[in-house]
């Protein structure tokens, strides 16, 4: 007879979803190669965003770059600048956070000190699997390059002026 | 206590600007610049300061000395609590470098509301 302290079910073993849950509990290193691999799909993407940009703004300057921080994995960015640094630069980005349910992403093009948002694409939340972010990656970052007049707008805004 | 930089998670936006940033005001520290708000319609990354690594503090302005009440300054400081001109010009020299300072780093790390809506 089982007493209140044992367990009246036999385990079973189950192991669809168990790469959500180990992939970024993974080494550090596999977990800095993943994330190396999702920062190199939202560029590829968003060189697009840039090659649209320079055809309205031929001396548009572009810069690169990848943060990560305490509340968020990655944000992966380009940011639009014009060359006499007059105008707040546009920052066109994907930000990847940790989620209850998974991992928040989050694109969006916004001016880079003054915050003014420019424009956005909807938040959507994707479980923790390599594919799964990687698409997620792909598809952000692909829809940011609708918003090149957007940038090109921001950037010849006089009323953006930092300095 | 959570207090909000302006704009986007880039490197650039979390480093001072050298001869803006790096130089103080009427009851107002020099330091990157911080809000206890979000302007409305603004994008702003929110920081808890108590998550904030040495040498980096959130420095409140003194408004009896001319400062803006809700404004701080956040900037590498001494074991005095004084600021660090000369940490701080190195850590503003770095801007645009397309290196992430150390310091950069500390206050990444000290983001709990990241692109936080005002």
């Amino acid at each position: 007879m089982a007493s209140a302290t044992t367990t009246a079910f036999q385990p079973v073993g189950r192991m669809e979803h168990l790469e959500r849950l180990a992939i970024l509990a993974e080494s550090p290193a596999a977990a800095a190669a993943l994330w190396d691999d999702v920062h190199e799909s939202v560029q590829s993407d968003l060189a697009l965003l840039e090659a649209e940009v320079r055809r309205t703004i031929p001396g548009v300057r572009v810069d690169i770059g990848r943060t990560h921080g305490g509340r968020f994995y990655l944000f992966s960015y380009r940011t639009f600048s014009l060359p006499d640094g007059h105008v707040d630069p546009v920052v066109a980005g994907v930000t990847f956070a940790p989620a209850p349910d998974g991992v928040t992403v989050e694109a969006d093009v916004n001016g880079e000190q003054t915050g003014d948002w420019i424009a956005a694409v909807p938040c959507k939340t994707v479980v923790t699997s390599r594919d799964a972010l990687l698409h997620a990656a792909h598809d952000s970052a692909r829809r940011l390059c609708g918003f090149a007049d957007a940038v090109a707008a921001a950037l010849r805004d006089p009323s953006r002026n930092v300095n | 206590m959570i207090v909000y930089i302006w704009g986007s998670l880039t490197s650039d936006n979390f480093t001072p600007r050298p001869n803006k940033d790096t130089v103080g005001g009427p009851g107002q520290q020099p330091g990157l610049s911080a809000s206890d708000a979000i302007p409305p319609g603004r994008k702003a990354q929110g920081i808890d300061t108590e998550k904030l690594k040495r040498p980096l503090l959130a420095i409140p302005d003194d408004i009896t000395q001319g400062g803006t009440a809700g404004h701080f300054s956040i900037a590498p400081v001494n074991e005095m609590g004084d600021v660090d001109r000369e940490q701080l010009d190195a850590w503003a020299a770095s801007r645009g470098s397309g290196k992430t300072h150390e310091f950069t780093q500390l206050l990444l790390d000290a983001v709990v509301q990241p692109n936080a809506k005002g």
